[in-house]
């Protein structure tokens, strides 16, 4: 983050966080990856690592002026089992957003979430 | 910017856990995974962890996710990426597991 001060309390209605736009991204790097894969302990770790980079990688490139990004994914082993995820943040509506995404097949279920920030 | 507090503008993140810690385990100590009830669990979880985090009055913004699955055996995998300012920014995780769910709670804090 290396522009100082500009004062802008509100990012440029171009260059605000969309969250369709963004679900759509993140929809398509979890079926790029994802699709006809298996469930194995040992790649699962490395995909979910390299899916969280790469959907961060993807959203740096909408560059995006003063805002900062958390995303998190999960891929776990689909055994039928009930999972429940929900998330809540304490920010600015106006400037701040969030988009999801889900992928599942026989073997295995992956989400992602992504989050964007505004910095003042 | 003048904001009480200003030497705290690094994210403390033992005092960010303890508070998710206490919010977690008052909901779910003693508790069996039961699917009627795990949205209210997590919604309880969560709004008591952001409200208490608001109360604290630090120039912050805050991200409270928690995953509540049933433990079936099957493992489960995670991971986050974050783009942010490494000096004032930071997050904690709670892992809460008994022997019918898993509970992960993170708490992202990104300085304003």
């Amino acid at each position: 983050m290396s522009d100082g001060k500009t004062y802008a309390i509100q990012p440029q209605f171009h260059k605000k966080f969309k969250p369709m736009q963004v679900k759509e991204i993140i929809q398509k790097c979890l079926d790029e990856k994802l699709t006809d894969k298996k469930y194995h302990v040992d790649k699962a770790s490395k995909f979910t690592r390299e899916l969280a980079d790469t959907i961060k990688q993807e959203l740096k490139d909408l560059n995006w002026d003063r805002y900062k990004y958390v995303v998190q994914v999960v891929i776990g082993e689909q055994r039928g089992e009930g999972v429940k995820m929900g998330s809540r943040c304490f920010w600015d509506e106006e400037t701040d957003n969030q988009a999801f995404a889900t992928f599942s097949n026989d073997s295995l279920f992956a989400t992602a979430v992504a989050y964007g920030v505004y910095l003042y | 910017m003048d904001f009480e507090g200003e030497g705290d503008r690094t994210f403390n993140q033992e005092e960010v856990r303890q508070i998710v810690e206490e919010s977690v385990n008052s909901s779910l100590a003693n508790a069996i995974y039961t699917h009627s009830k795990v949205t209210t669990w997590q919604a309880t979880i969560v709004e008591n962890t952001l409200k208490r985090l608001a109360a604290l009055n630090k120039p912050f913004k805050y991200v409270v996710t928690c995953m509540i699955s049933q433990n079936t055996g099957g493992a489960t995998h995670t991971a986050h990426t974050c783009f942010w300012d490494a000096e004032t920014d930071g997050f904690t995780k709670f892992r809460f597991e008994n022997q019918t769910m898993v509970c992960l709670t993170t708490v992202y804090g990104m300085g304003i």
